[in-house]
């Protein structure tokens, strides 16, 4: 036998072994979502890019993951389609798994705006104000993505309309994080009950969940998530930890704060990592 | 001690003679480059997506993206079919197609790397770091059509330049699907241009 079958064999060995440690390790413990009161408090990422669009994962997976990362729901939301509408639908309805949206990223030159709660796709119109009344149609919400002030359709009239802002975001360049804090504020001067939301806005990379809204709800259903953001009954944290909304919904989340992340396994998980990658790599040269 | 895909991605030329001398595999046996390949998209695009590794994730992912590795296939067997002197048969050539893949392969396993390099954001480092396989897959790509489709060198040179033609118009059109349409595409790069937008 020469060397070189042999060091394949490993290598196909060493893929075997990780992804059997990784499928081990990569269970996702149950968790019941938090109680406030008479209220849910559930943690929702409203801005997830998915696979077929520009994500990598399918929203079986991501749902998968959004459990990991400790939400309770979130919303498939790609630009300007709902490819992945059908895959929405297919997935069941499980408690114990967190709820998925069909959702769109209206994507606009002077505008983005994430629609959630949706059934078919809204196509971009002309303003922001129209394309929110074509969401509201379908009876979803209208959140203002990553509202920069490169962003000209959001003026004053379209905040006026918009059910939330993305007032937390991933984000490295100070001075957009600021134009989110102040655009929220804008907006909540026109509508006081506008929703604070945070969002990863995941497409190809580790995030989902990085930002996040709190949703406060009577019911833990689609309905009621949609409901509690057009009421804008949200708090938004960035991936700081710094919160944004109502002080006594504030005050709510910091005595109940959810649990953010559940990895028990994370050394086994990383473990599966590097055998995985390794054994590939060794797949491929030898 | 390499693999035939190593050495096609370092001597494509005498790599890809040596093998044609090789007894041609089974055509079951020829589906394992593209199964390696597709085991590569996997791995990569779950590691660099959640840095995790499951058999259900892969699987999903495999699904989910199965359709590059069908394009792919799309692609070469445009190139090879429209070569009726090719020096072996169709399967055949389609395998060793793939044995070109390396430079690919690679810069898909160095995706959880380059992803996370400070500098703009992840699909930006991605569109970048691609130059480096879309390149070095011409050099190959001449010498698969010199060598496998027994092509002369000029008329290499144009099926090399028809393939990356293709690859490219592929690509962009499924980018610009992805984001939303070729307005909505332009006006990220004239903010990204404007250094307005992350």
């Amino acid at each position: 036998m020469s060397a070189a079958p042999s060091i394949r064999g490993l290598a196909l060995v060493m893929v075997g072994i990780g992804v059997a440690i990784g499928t081990a390790a990569g269970r996702v413990t149950d968790r019941s979502p938090v109680r406030s009161g008479d209220d849910f408090i559930l943690a929702g990422d409203f801005h997830v890019h998915a696979a077929p669009g520009d994500g990598s994962l399918t929203p079986s997976e991501l749902r998968r993951e959004a459990s990991r990362a400790g939400l309770d729901v979130i919303a498939i939301t790609n630009h300007n389609q709902v490819a992945a509408a059908p895959l929405v639908s297919a997935l069941d309805a499980d408690n114990d798994q967190p709820i998925v949206l069909l959702g769109e990223e209206v994507t606009h030159p002077t505008y983005h705006l994430i629609a959630v709660g949706i059934t078919r796709a809204v196509r971009p119109q002309p303003s922001v104000a129209d394309a929110v009344a074509a969401i509201h149609a379908q009876r979803g919400v209208a959140i203002a993505a990553h509202p920069t002030r490169s962003f000209a359709g959001y003026d004053e009239a379209a905040l006026a309309v918009v059910d939330g802002t993305e007032v937390a975001h991933p984000e490295r360049v100070e001075r957009y994080r600021l134009d989110y804090v102040a655009t929220f504020a804008r907006a909540r001067q026109l509508n006081p009950h506008v929703a604070p939301i945070g969002s990863s806005d995941i497409h190809n990379s580790l995030s989902i969940g990085q930002c996040r809204t709190f949703v406060f709800t009577r019911e833990r259903s689609a309905r009621g998530v949609i409901e509690a953001i057009r009421a804008g009954r949200t708090v938004a944290e960035d991936e700081r930890g710094r919160l944004f909304g109502d002080a006594s919904l504030v005050a709510r989340v910091r005595a109940a704060m959810p649990k953010v992340r559940t990895d028990p396994h994370r050394t086994w998980r990383r473990t599966a990592l590097i055998l995985t990658w390794i054994g590939v790599a060794g797949v491929l040269l030898f | 001690m390499f693999s035939s895909d190593a050495r096609v991605a370092i001597r494509p030329e005498a790599t890809y003679h040596t093998l044609l001398a090789e007894a041609a595999p089974s055509p079951w046996v020829a589906l394992r480059r593209p199964a390696l390949v597709l085991l590569v998209v996997a791995v990569g695009v779950s590691i660099t997506a959640i840095h995790q590794i499951t058999l259900s994730l892969l699987l999903t992912t495999a699904a989910a993206w199965g359709g590059v590795v069908v394009i792919q296939t799309a692609i070469a067997a445009a190139v090879i079919a429209s070569a009726p002197a090719r020096r072996v048969g169709f399967v055949r050539a389609l395998d060793l197609w793939f044995a070109g893949h390396l430079p690919y392969s690679l810069w898909v396993l160095a995706l959880p790397i380059v992803t996370v390099v400070p500098v703009g954001t992840p699909h930006e480092l991605m569109g970048v770091s691609a130059v480096v396989p879309l390149v070095w897959t011409m050099f190959i790509v001449a010498a698969f059509c010199r060598v496998v489709l027994g092509l002369s060198a000029s008329a290499a040179r144009w099926r090399t330049a028809m393939h990356l033609a293709l690859v490219v118009i592929v690509v962009s059109a499924v980018v610009v699907w992805a984001a939303g349409g070729p307005a909505a595409l332009l006006s990220y790069f004239l903010r990204r241009l404007n250094g307005m937008w992350m």
